[in-house]
């Protein structure tokens, strides 16, 4: 299984350019290399790999083995070797949990709504904003749009909280004129829809980079010969810009269904009181008042992982739908 | 739209597609291979209640009197700065270095590097002292980290009563000391200010039969309902409420949505002093009675649902922020707030300047039927100081010397220097009476520090504001006749730790009824639940502590 990064393709013409023409004829058939050659060979690029190998090997492979305790009794006092272990006892207690399908539930609800609400925005935002002529406008909006990313949510439910909150900006506006408060903050039934418009707000410029790149990839003459032949302005988005961006978008959508369980953490604890655990419950948030508050560090830790599996599974099942769609998707076999 | 439709539409489907991955098929095998569920990790072990002779002997010493004395154990207030007295002798450190676990409050605390105050005691004790500072809010998060790695554990780990993890039975032995090894009986005697430390206190600090800690001894009354005394003034309000209808009333008659200013913050702590919520368990025909399956807390829900359905409450407490109460409370866009009773005197020192008419009052003690007042007592110690295993007994000669100088009373020289750093640094003089005033540098680096370690007998001593101890100590005073000590006064009881999430759900159920989001019905069913699952063998298991 090789992975095809966006570098993918590149890399393995360079690798094959390397093979010296000379080599190529001693040989006369093919012969497999030695594994010693075929590190020489590469050593450059094994070389670059190595630092991002490292990472992955310090903070998720190694911290990986940490799941074990999903199958014990764990008590970080007596550590991993001293606790006892207990098979899928804490598997099974999760899954006769309402608690927990309570909170797989929201967190499927928020992800699907947010996969219909927010995901198609930054591509809008890209197209719109490629279309701007003069440079300095867009990389003005371009500024404003990214900004909020970099506020942490603690800043971000507070803005939302003082501006629609109930002693917020609109709710005492609205009280001067003798009209009824607002009750978004609060309001258990229409959660979703604000957590949604938070997440836009804060992420939705950010998520422009990559389709902004893709669009500056496009060839502008092709936009010409189109526009010669007569084809209009939305024609050409149809025919020209949105197959240039497909295998971006169902990249992006494929990693963002191994994302699907991840909705959020901090933005759901500052709500969780305004709204009730009822609606703001999701995996993560489970996980930590199960897990870590409760010291209950092993169901916890079976929560995540099950997760953790749920969501390898729905990107497994994603990619193969993009390979049956002729799309290359996150990695190919 | 409404998500709830969502949400029970997606129930069907998702059994449909986690019947696609085969977890319902894998369920009941599991179950089948289940061993016994949740066992293990159980508390206890050690001996119920406290052993003879593990307690320290109390040597009370006194180098003031105080200007107001302590009634019933109401806290002692002094109005003048005295002169002072020193009461050790020699410099307790020999130059060892330790680390240390603090809370801080909301505030932000400079770092030994950065703190002149840090610097210079550690040079006057003969110590070097690192505190670590986490905020309060973080602090049981932080715990669970630092607990997980031994080697992580600094030499003084303080936690509030509250925040002690679970299975924190099984740390105690491997990573804590058996002060009463150094401290039981008469061996406390070889140092007077830690013999100054009444019993109750230290009686806090026993876990599983042994004395595991060092007691932070605190006010007798640890919460109270506060109002604005001169905006209730201002707006002519004379009469405080005497029953739960009055109160009502008033959150009504002082909620003025328009002008910004709401009634109070979450009430639902003051409701449970209105409706004498007991802290855990209280005895009913010699039968013990969780609170939650109690009277007085449907009473306490029923009411703040009733506070917050009449939209008295201000909005932004309504979506959960409690960490501007406060702010929004000083700033009087509420008038009524439930705050620590100590929190009374950082209040008015922090808004004395801005609003010099400033004046909060604790609400006179009443309860819901208008029947006599109560209300449970504080633990004699919410907080204690755990000390690490030391493997050089040397060093634990130390830290003794060390904390017999921090344990300090009101009147010392070593307190005095604790609490207010060094003259011309941090405090100059007062004129008039010789108190000292801090300095600006003092105002942002002296907070409580070294007394987190161990506290004096506590005393409410600022002679600044002689006004605001006069008002504090005559009305814990004055409280004192309606204070009633729970069951399990001042025992430190560890649940196994299967039991001790059964409160969880609560927490959140809480939060949904006085919202209106979930009624008294759900309550029952919880209840229910809670019995089920484990609430009747924590009934069990507490019984076995009763009248040791």
């Amino acid at each position: 299984m090789s992975v095809i990064t966006p570098l993918g393709p590149a890399v393995k013409a360079m690798g094959e350019e390397d093979i010296r023409p000379e080599q190529k004829a001693r040989a006369g058939r093919p012969r497999r290399k030695s594994l010693w050659t075929r590190l020489k060979q590469d050593r450059s690029l094994l070389l670059m790999t190595l630092p991002v190998v490292v990472l992955l090997i310090v903070f998720a492979y190694v911290p990986m083995l940490g799941n074990v305790v999903a199958f014990q009794e764990y008590s970080p006092y007596v550590g991993i070797p001293g606790s006892p272990f207990v098979g899928f006892d804490n598997f099974s207690r999760l899954l006769q949990d309402p608690a927990f399908w309570h909170a797989l539930g929201n967190t499927l609800t928020i992800t699907a709504f947010q996969l219909v609400f927010f995901f198609p925005l930054p591509i809008l935002l890209a197209i719109l904003l490629n279309s701007l002529m003069q440079p300095w406008l867009r990389t003005l909006i371009q500024g404003i749009v990214f900004l909020p990313h970099f506020f942490s949510w603690v800043i971000i439910v507070t803005v939302f909280q003082q501006i629609l909150g109930g002693a917020g900006l609109i709710s005492q506006q609205l009280r001067d004129i003798g009209a009824e408060p607002l009750n978004i903050m609060t309001n258990p039934d229409t959660f979703v829809l604000l957590l949604t418009s938070q997440t836009i707000w804060r992420d939705a410029g950010w998520g422009i980079v990559v389709f902004l790149a893709a669009l500056a990839s496009i060839d502008p003459s092709q936009y010409e010969a189109a526009a010669v032949d007569g084809a209009s302005g939305w024609r050409r988005m149809w025919h020209i810009t949105l197959p240039a961006l497909r295998p971006v978008i169902i990249l992006l959508l494929i990693l963002r269904l191994g994302d699907a369980l991840s909705v959020g953490f901090e933005q759901l604890i500052l709500q969780r009181d305004a709204v009730g655990a009822e609606a703001a419950e999701v995996l993560d948030t489970f996980v930590y008042y199960s897990g870590v508050v409760s010291g209950d560090f092993s169901y916890g830790a079976a929560a995540g992982l099950l997760k953790g599996i749920i969501s390898l599974i729905l990107v497994l099942a994603a990619n193969k739908v993009a390979h049956m769609f002729g799309e290359a998707g996150v990695y190919k076999k | 739209m409404n998500a709830f439709e969502g949400v029970s539409d997606l129930k069907t489907s998702r059994r449909g597609f986690l019947g696609l991955l085969g977890f319902a098929v894998i369920t009941p095998v599991l179950a089948s291979c289940t061993t016994a569920a949740g066992s293990g990790g159980g508390a206890g072990g050690g001996p119920i209640g406290i052993p003879k002779g593990v307690l320290p002997n109390y040597v009370p010493v006194e180098y003031v009197a105080p200007d107001i004395p302590g009634i019933d154990g109401s806290t002692p207030g002094f109005l003048e700065w005295p002169k002072l007295v020193k009461s050790v002798d020699k410099v307790p450190g020999v130059g060892g270095s330790y680390t240390a676990m603090t809370p801080t409050y909301g505030n932000v605390v400079p770092g030994l590097s950065d703190s002149k105050y840090l610097q210079q005691v550690n040079e006057e004790i003969g110590a070097k002292f690192d505190f670590r500072f986490t905020d309060n809010n973080a602090y049981p998060d932080k715990l669970q980290a630092i607990f997980a790695s031994a080697k992580d554990v600094p030499d003084f780990v303080t936690i509030a009563e509250h925040n002690i993890p679970a299975r924190f039975d099984q740390a105690l032995p491997g990573l804590f000391q058996d002060m009463g090894e150094y401290l039981s009986g008469e061996k406390v005697e070889k140092y007077p200010n830690l013999a100054n430390i009444p019993t109750n206190a230290w009686k806090s600090c026993v876990f599983e039969g042994k004395l595991y800690g060092l007691p932070y001894p605190s006010d007798r009354m640890s919460g109270s309902s506060f109002y604005r005394k001169d905006l209730f003034d201002e707006m002519g309000i004379t009469e405080l409420p005497k029953n739960a209808d009055e109160f009502f009333d008033l959150t009504v008659e002082i909620t003025d949505e328009k002008a910004g200013r709401w009634a109070g913050n979450d009430l639902s702590e003051t409701a449970k002093l209105i409706y004498a919520v007991p802290p855990k368990w209280k005895r009913e025909s010699g039968k013990l009675v969780h609170k939650y399956e109690s009277d007085e807390y449907r009473g306490y829900l029923e009411f703040t649902a009733k506070l917050f359905a009449a939209g008295v409450i201000h909005p932004d407490a309504v979506a959960g922020n409690s960490g501007e109460n406060k702010a929004r409370f000083e700033s009087g866009k509420v008038l009524l707030t439930y705050d620590g009773y100590s929190g009374w005197i950082g209040s008015h020192v922090r808004t004395v300047p801005t609003t010099p008419t400033y004046n909060q009052q604790p609400l006179p003690w009443f309860v819901h039927d208008g029947s006599a007042p109560r209300f449970f007592v504080s633990n004699p110690a919410k907080i204690i100081t755990f000390v690490k295993k030391q493997d050089d007994p040397a060093r634990m000669d130390e830290i003794l010397d060390l904390l017999n100088y921090i344990a300090a009373p009101f009147g010392t020289t070593e307190q005095a220097l604790l609490q207010n750093g060094f003259e011309g640094v941090h405090w100059e003089a007062d004129p008039e009476t010789g108190a000292p005033v801090k300095t600006e540098l003092g105002l942002k680096e002296v907070a409580s520090t070294y007394q987190w370690l161990v506290r004096p007998p506590v005393t409410q001593n600022a002679p600044q504001y002689p006004d605001v101890v006069t008002d504090y100590c005559n009305f814990m005073a004055d409280s004192m006749q309606y204070g009633v000590e729970p069951e399990f006064y001042g025992m430190q009881i560890l649940e196994p730790v299967r039991l001790a999430s059964l409160s969880q759900p609560f927490n959140d159920l809480e939060s949904d009824i006085v919202r209106g989001r979930k009624s008294l019905d759900d309550l029952d069913a919880a209840v229910k639940t809670w019995k089920s699952s484990g609430g009747d063998e924590l009934r069990e298991f507490y019984a076995g502590y009763l009248d040791v």
